[in-house]
């Protein structure tokens, strides 16, 4: 019957899922796979129970808006999920694409700026410290997972900063 | 001569020890008293407890390291003793010392024991007497980079640099090159001062590729002390404990027993009482040397009870009451292998970034030779204020081959939403030939891990992940609800195992 594709983008990576429904069944291929029977079921709270043919897989997840927090063969990952029929209207419609690369490095807890390892029009690379934040009571090093310039430092040492405050732009 | 004893004991700590302390109190009648921060009202610790006490908000500074409002909470609560658990205040010689003061026991050793072995250098002079072999270096702090330079040159490259009132790795540096001394020294004596309010540092040589390797003692107020077996920890990052194990693979029966008779040595020498841990370096030609006396219970104390049958917050609280032992060392048989696993919320492929929010998902495993002991549930915050870990999974089997495919099990059924954690680290540690050979020293995981390991394997969990998140966007937008009703009793088998071995792409 009818034929639905979502691109999920999982750890950067893109992979888009198939969904065609048959009455009370689900058929689902992922990129050049084979279509397989696959249901979602609840069993409670946040915990499913993913069925693919005959094997199960415990999954936990919650859904905000387009991203989906889940855990997965004792990893977590955190999925964004876009409806491909939307996204393209979206296009259409001139919108920004969905999924550009993550060029600030914000703040992931609140914290203490102990050093700023960079100046603005420094080129970095990926995983290079760019910021020691100071959170529960160890120095962290800050890193992104790209190369770039420096285009703007937000923070100085000694400053505390909110959790997701903007601490590194680069071009 | 028998202590009064008591009927009623405060816990001046939160979490998992809390919760600890708490069922060790209901299983010897005694009523259990919880105190709590802002952050920590409706905390596990504070719902298992008899009866629970505000101490104010949440920074530990304003709540859990209060001594006078600890102090005025067990008098109004009319508790006769104090379990101060680990970390906060429970190697605060002066806690000990006020609990005291206002008739309370305090459950672990003598204020005058912790001194002794608080300050490292203290701790060093004191072995130093006693015959116990210690790290070579300094006896004393130093006071300026120009006194380290000159000890760090007589004892040779490479050194370590410790804070004289460390712990926890924290104002530890370790220093290869003369030419990293200075800025080494400025870092450990700020982070020393920052977290203990004591700058000063001193020099040990630094052990090359070291075991960790510590040994539990327990000694009542009669004079009698014995050690129930060892611990091996050395699986650690930024000298933080990853995973530790009882017994040690690097250990025969006959180091087993000279250590465990040096860490009496050491805990007579300082007139400990009540439980403590001695820490040792041991050395790949298996001389060890005294690192220092933890003056409290550990965090990895499960490992201890699950091979020697022996509940350790049980005995510190006879002990505290005056009781004693009651059995000597032939009594102690360890028997088969135990695992633990601190469970954090950090991101080990991200530089180990702490990781913080609400506990959505939170299903334990279970099953033959499984321990969980966790102080957060489904909906627990896991704030910035506290450390990060969130449960230790402690298993148990009749050798160490098999404790470790026991682990692997129970890491794979663990599933926590919310929060990232350090399982898939652990699950590729549980895993590692080097680990599974038992042939790792302290520095081994900062050395080896990359960050990128997990990567082959995410691959097929991705594809998996994909299809769920998908289906689930997909039973959301045909406004299709999901059954609620559907019956999963097919978890039994480890489904990432299957996954592995089938290979959802291929």
């Amino acid at each position: 019957m009818t034929e639905r594709a979502f691109s999920v983008t999982i750890d950067g990576e893109t992979q888009v899922v198939h969904i065609r429904r048959e009455g009370e069944e689900h058929l689902v291929r992922i990129g050049d796979s084979q279509e397989r029977r696959a249901r979602l079921d609840q069993v409670r709270g946040p915990l499913y129970a993913l069925r693919l043919g005959e094997r199960t897989i415990e999954v936990m997840l919650r859904r905000t808006g387009e991203e989906t927090q889940m855990v997965v063969g004792g990893a977590a990952c955190d999925a964004v999920v876009v409806d491909e029929a939307r996204a393209r209207l979206a296009k259409l419609a001139g919108a920004s694409s969905v999924g550009t690369a993550k060029r600030e490095l914000k703040a992931p807890m609140p914290g203490l700026v102990v050093k700023v390892l960079v100046q603005p029009g420094e080129a970095t690379h990926k995983a290079q410290p760019l910021i020691v934040l100071q959170a529960m009571k160890m120095e962290n090093e800050l890193s992104l997972p790209h190369d770039g310039v420096v285009q703007h430092v937000g923070v100085e040492p000694g400053q505390t900063v909110e959790q997701g405050q903007v601490l590194v732009v680069l071009e | 001569m028998r202590a009064a004893p008591f009927t009623k004991l405060l816990i001046a700590n939160r979490g998992e020890i809390a919760v600890r302390v708490i069922r060790a109190c209901h299983e010897m009648g005694l009523q259990a008293v919880a105190v709590y921060s802002d952050a920590d009202r409706d905390a596990l610790h504070v719902r298992m407890a008899d009866e629970a006490f505000h101490l104010g908000a949440a920074p530990a500074s304003e709540s859990y390291l209060r001594i006078d409002r600890l102090i005025e909470t067990a008098r109004r609560a009319g508790a006769q003793a104090v379990h101060p658990g680990y970390g906060f205040l429970a190697e605060r010689p002066d806690f000990a010392e006020a609990c005291g003061a206002a008739g309370l026991v305090f459950v672990g050793p003598p204020p005058s024991a912790m001194r002794a072995l608080g300050l490292k250098t203290e701790a060093r002079k004191l072995m130093a007497a006693a015959h116990v072999p210690y790290v070579p270096g300094t006896l004393d702090p130093l006071p300026t980079v120009d006194a380290a330079r000159a000890a760090a040159e007589a004892f040779g490259f490479p050194i370590a640099l410790k804070a004289v009132a460390g712990g926890g790795g924290k104002g530890l540096r370790i220093v290869r090159d003369p030419a990293d001394l200075d800025a080494a020294f400025r870092q450990a004596t700020s982070e020393a001062g920052a977290a203990f309010g004591d700058a000063s540092v001193y020099v040990e040589k630094a052990i090359e590729r070291p075991r960790h390797v510590e040994i539990q003692v327990l000694a009542d107020q009669h004079g009698r002390c014995i050690y129930l077996g060892e611990r091996d920890c050395s699986l650690q990052r930024r000298h933080q404990k990853v995973i530790e194990e009882s017994p040690s693979p690097a250990l025969d029966d006959d180091l087993r027993r000279r250590m465990g008779e040096v860490a009496v040595q050491a805990a007579q020498a300082a007139g400990y009482t009540n439980a403590g841990t001695v820490e040792f370096l041991l050395a790949p030609d298996q001389s060890f040397y005294f690192l220092e006396v933890n003056a409290r219970l550990q965090v990895e104390h499960p490992v201890t009870e699950m091979v020697t049958g022996i509940d350790l917050v049980r005995e510190q609280i006879r002990i505290a009451a005056g009781e004693p032992l009651g059995y000597d060392q032939s009594a102690i048989q360890p028997r088969g292998h135990a695992i633990e696993c601190r469970i954090n919320a950090e991101d080990p492929a991200a530089g180990y970034l702490p990781s913080t929010g609400t506990i959505v998902g939170f299903r334990p495993p279970l099953g033959p030779g499984v321990r969980v002991d966790s102080g957060v549930e489904e909906g627990g915050q896991i704030s910035v204020h506290y450390d990060p870990m969130l449960a230790k999974l402690i298993v148990w089997a009749e050798n160490r081959e098999r404790a470790l495919d026991r682990m692997d099990r129970a890491l794979r059924e663990f599933l926590i939403l919310g929060v990232k954690t350090s399982i898939p680290q652990q699950l590729w540690l549980i895993n590692h030939p080097a680990f599974r050979y038992g042939d790792v020293d302290t520095a081994w995981l900062e050395r080896t891990w990359t960050g990128t390991e997990n990567v082959e394997r995410a691959a097929d969990d991705r594809a998996l992940a994909a299809i769920a998140a998908a289906l689930h966007a997909d039973a959301a937008a045909a406004h299709v609800a999901v059954p609620a009703s559907a019956p999963a009793h097919a978890a039994g088998r480890s489904s990432w195992r299957a996954a592995a071995r089938a290979g959802w792409r291929s």
